[in-house]
C-alpha cells in the first residue's frame, strides 16, 4: 500500500464545499489507473474502470473534512468561527489550526487560562472558541486576506503509531478514499466500476446525491469510517467495532439500512476468503450510502467501514490491517459480482389483462 | 382474517420479508424493486393513481451480547422508551423468545421508581446461560419484534403494527376491484426510518396523484386534553390536511371530504402538523405529486398494543373505494385532468 500517498491525502485541504485541493490530488492519482476521470459540477471526482457492461457499481468515499469558516473578526484581531460539519467542541481547546487567507497562516484556538476561571463554568459552546493568529488588531488580519467566510482547517501530518496503526486529522474519510485508490489498482469486474470521491458528505451526504443520480448504479457501496470504541471504560459489548478485527459492514445507521442480500453476499465472500469482517450498528451517524440507496428507483446499497478510534477529532486512529482487509474484500466482491443477482422479482401470469381476481382469495 | 395475518407477520424496517411474502401470496401479478418495495400495476385510461401503504413496523435490533448472554439493542423507528420495559419479544427469523427485563419493585430505590429507563440501559433476556449460549441462538443485527398476537374484542381489534398493516390490508382489498384508470399499488419499505421506500417507488411509478393509506393515532384517551382529542376512536377514518411531512393537496382533501359526505361515511380531520407519512416523500417526487392521506385512528400506536375499531376500518375501506369509484366516473375531472 502506498503510505506516502496516504500522507499527502490526509494533509490536503478539503473542508466541505472547498475540496479543490484534495480533488486535484485524487484526480491526478486516479488518472494513472482508471479509464476515465472527471470532476463534475459539484466537485465530485469520478473515475471509471470499464468492465464488460454487465452493470454499474458505484464505490463512494467522501473527500471532504470537517473544519470551520470565519464568522467574525473582532477589533483586537481575534477570529470567531462557525463549524462546518459535526464538531465536538471539547476537542478544540488549545488546538493548532491553519487559517486560509492570501497564504496559510497558523492560528491557535485559545481559551481563558484556568487561573481566572469562574468556579461554575457553563458548558463550552462553539461561540466561546476564538482563533488567535498573533495579529495585533483587525487591520492586520484583513491585510492577510482573511475575511468572513475564509476557511480554517486542522493542522497535522500522518503519524505512525505502534505496529501498523496510524493517526491523522482526516482519517474520516481520506482512509476511505485511500481504500478506493488501492482497490482501483487491482480491481477486475464484469461491472463498470465508478470510483467516486464525493464532496460535502459531512454537511448532509450532498455530493453522493448528485453523483449517484448521474451514475445511476445498480449497486452502491460507501466506504467510510465507523466508531471503534475499544477504549478504556467501554465494555466489550458496547464497542460497536474494534481496531484490527477487520472492516465492518453496516447493518443499520441513521441514514441507511444496509441491503440484506448485499450484506449476506459480502459476508459470504469474507468467510470464503478468510477475511475478518465486523458488523456495524449505529443509532446515529450516516454515510453516503444514505443518499445513494434512494437514487431514482432505488439502488442496492450498503457501507463498508474502517473501524476508527476518536472519530471527528484531530487524532483519528486506524489499523492498516483493517484497511488492507477492506481492499482485499472489495477486490473479491468486484471480481465475484457476476454471481450476485441484481434481480427485481416479477410475477406475471400469461393470462392477458386483469388476472388479479382469479387467484385472489 | 387478512388483517390478523398481516398484524402477526413480522417486519421491521429493512426486514420486511415476511410481510412482503404474505402480501405476494395474495397477488397474481407484482414486481419488487432494488429496495424491496412491492409494486402492482394495472394499466388503464386517464389518471394514473398510486395507492401506497408501508409494510414495515417499528421494532428493535440486536446490537450487542454481553458476557452473561443478555442482549443489547437499538430502536428501529420511533418508540417511546417507556413502553419497552417488561415486554415479551421475539428475535429473528427463528422467532427466539425473549423478554425485555425490568428490575423488580423490591429492588428499586425511591428515585428510580420515578424515572424512565432509557432504552440503552435496557436489555433482552433470552434465558441464555452464557454469551456463547446466546450467540448460538441470535446474532448482532437480528431484528426484534413485540410478541403480540392479534385478538378481537367485540367492536375492537388489538394487535401490533396496525400502523400500517391496516393500510396494507385495505390496499390489497382495493386491488381486487376493477377500475378503468391506471391503478398502481405500492407496498413500501422503510417508512418508519424516514419514508425511504416511498421515495424511490414514487420516482419509479411517477403517478398523477397518490393516496396514502395509513394507521395513525387515536387521541381520545384520559391522558389527553379534550380539545386535543382528534382524531377519535370510532368516529370514522381520519383525513390529513397537513402533517409534519406534507401539506396535502387541497383539491384532493376536499374531494375526499365531499365523497365521504355524499356517501354518509363518517370521517374526521387528523390533528394538523403531527406525525409524518409516505406522502411526505411522494409529494416531492420529480415535478411534484398531489398527495392525500387517509388513516385509521388507532390507539397506542408505536407500542406493542395498538387498538383499532372495526367500524372505522369498514368505513375507511368504504371511503377509499368510493373515492376510487368517483375518480373513475369523473375521469379525474375534479383535478382538472
Amino acid at each position: 500500500m502506498d503510505i506516502e500517498f496516504l500522507g499527502k491525502l490526509v494533509k490536503a485541504v478539503g473542508v466541505s464545499g472547498y475540496e479543490d485541493e484534495v480533488a486535484e490530488l485524487i484526480k491526478s492519482e486516479m488518472e494513472k489507473y482508471a479509464d476515465e476521470v472527471e470532476i463534475d459540477k459539484m466537485g465530485n471526482v469520478i473515475g471509471l474502470k470499464k468492465g464488460k457492461g454487465k452493470g454499474k457499481i458505484m464505490l463512494a468515499a467522501h473527500m471532504d473534512e470537517i473544519g470551520f469558516v470565519v464568522s467574525h473578526i473582532d477589533k483586537n484581531g481575534f477570529i470567531f468561527i462557525s463549524p462546518v460539519g459535526g464538531i465536538n467542541v471539547k476537542t478544540l481547546i488549545s488546538r493548532r489550526v491553519i487559517v486560509h487567507g492570501n497564504e496559510r497562516y497558523y492560528g491557535i484556538m485559545g481559551s481563558v487560562p484556568p487561573h481566572i476561571k469562574e468556579k461554575e463554568e457553563k458548558e463550552l459552546s462553539i461561540e466561546d472558541i476564538f482563533v488567535d493568529i498573533g495579529a495585533k488588531d483587525r487591520e492586520e488580519v484583513l491585510k492577510k486576506g482573511i475575511k468572513v467566510g475564509s476557511i480554517i482547517t486542522y493542522d497535522g501530518d500522518l503519524k505512525k503509531l505502534s505496529g501498523r496503526r496510524y493517526t491523522s486529522k482526516t482519517m474520516d474519510d481520506r482512509i476511505g478514499v485511500f481504500v478506493l485508490m488501492e482497490t482501483l489498482k487491482k480491481a477486475k469486474s464484469s461491472y463498470d466500476i465508478y470510483f467516486v470521491a464525493t464532496v460535502q458528505e459531512e454537511v448532509g451526504l450532498r455530493g453522493a446525491k448528485t453523483s449517484g443520480y448521474k451514475i445511476s448504479p445498480d449497486i452502491g457501496i460507501a466506504v467510510d469510517v465507523t466508531l471503534a470504541n475499544d477504549i478504556p471504560e467501554v465494555k466489550e459489548h458496547k464497542r460497536i467495532t474494534e481496531l484490527g478485527k477487520g472492516p465492518a459492514i453496516t447493518i443499520m445507521d441513521r441514514s441507511v439500512i444496509g441491503n440484506k442480500r448485499l450484506n449476506s453476499f459480502i459476508e459470504k465472500i469474507a468467510q470464503e476468503e478468510n477475511i475478518p469482517l465486523q458488523r456495524n450498528i449505529l443509532s446515529r451517524g450516516g454515510t453516503d450510502a444514505g443518499t445513494i440507496h434512494l437514487t431514482k428507483e432505488g439502488v442496492i446499497s450498503t457501507t463498508l467501514s474502517i473501524p476508527t478510534r476518536f472519530v471527528h477529532s484531530t487524532v483519528e486512529c486506524v489499523d492498516m490491517n483493517d484497511v488492507e482487509n477492506a481492499v482485499k474484500l472489495l477486490v473479491k466482491v468486484l471480481e465475484k459480482l457476476d454471481s450476485f443477482a441484481v434481480y427485481q422479482e416479477k410475477k406475471t401470469y400469461s393470462t392477458y389483462g386483469r388476472s388479479r381476481k382469479q387467484s385472489y382469495e | 382474517m387478512l388483517l390478523k395475518e398481516l398484524s402477526n407477520a413480522n417486519g421491521t424496517s429493512g426486514f420486511e420479508d415476511e410481510v412482503r411474502d404474505l402480501i405476494k401470496s395474495r397477488l397474481s401479478t407484482y414486481r419488487t424493486d432494488a429496495m424491496g418495495n412491492l409494486i402492482t400495476s394495472e394499466e388503464g385510461k386517464g389518471l394514473k393513481v398510486m395507492l401506497a401503504a408501508h409494510m414495515d413496523e417499528v421494532g428493535l435490533i440486536v446490537s450487542g451480547i454481553d458476557d452473561d448472554g443478555y442482549l443489547l439493542f437499538k430502536k428501529v423507528g420511533g418508540i417511546d422508551d417507556r413502553v419497552l420495559m417488561a415486554k415479551r419479544v421475539v428475535i429473528g427469523e427463528n422467532r427466539i423468545e425473549g423478554v425485555i427485563g425490568a428490575k423488580p419493585i423490591h429492588l428499586l430505590k425511591e428515585e428510580e421508581k420515578k424515572k424512565t429507563v432509557e432504552y440503552d440501559k435496557l436489555y433482552i433476556d433470552i434465558g441464555a446461560e452464557s454469551k456463547k449460549d446466546a450467540e448460538e441462538a441470535v446474532g448482532i443485527g437480528d431484528p426484534v419484534y413485540f410478541a403480540t398476537e392479534f385478538k378481537e374484542n367485540g367492536h375492537c381489534f388489538i394487535g401490533k403494527a396496525l400502523d400500517d398493516r391496516v393500510g396494507c390490508s385495505i390496499l390489497l382489498d382495493m386491488l381486487k376491484k376493477d377500475f378503468s384508470f391506471s391503478l398502481y399499488g405500492a407496498f413500501t419499505v422503510q417508512e418508519e426510518v424516514g419514508l425511504r421506500g416511498a421515495q424511490v417507488v414514487a420516482y419509479d411509478i411517477d403517478p398523477d396523484i397518490c393516496i396514502v393509506l395509513e394507521g395513525t393515532f387515536a387521541s381520545d384517551t384520559p391522558d389527553i386534553k379534550e380539545e386535543l382529542q382528534t382524531p377519535k376512536f370510532g368516529e370514522g377514518p381520519a383525513i390529513t390536511v397537513a402533517d409534519r411531512s406534507v401539506i396535502c393537496d387541497p383539491k384532493l382533501v376536499n374531494f375526499f371530504r365531499d365523497t365521504a359526505e355524499k356517501n354518509d361515511i363518517p370521517y374526521q380531520i387528523k390533528r394538523p402538523f403531527t406525525g409524518g407519512t409516505d406522502a411526505g416523500a411522494i409529494h416531492l417526487t420529480k415535478e411534484g405529486v398531489p398527495s392525500g392521506v387517509i388513516a385509521l385512528p388507532s390507539r397506542y400506536i408505536h407500542s406493542p398494543v395498538s387498538m383499532g375499531n372495526k367500524e372505522d376500518y369498514k368505513n375507511m375501506k368504504e371511503l377509499v373505494y368510493k373515492i376510487l369509484e368517483r375518480i373513475e366516473s369523473e375521469k379525474g375531472d375534479f383535478y382538472g385532468h
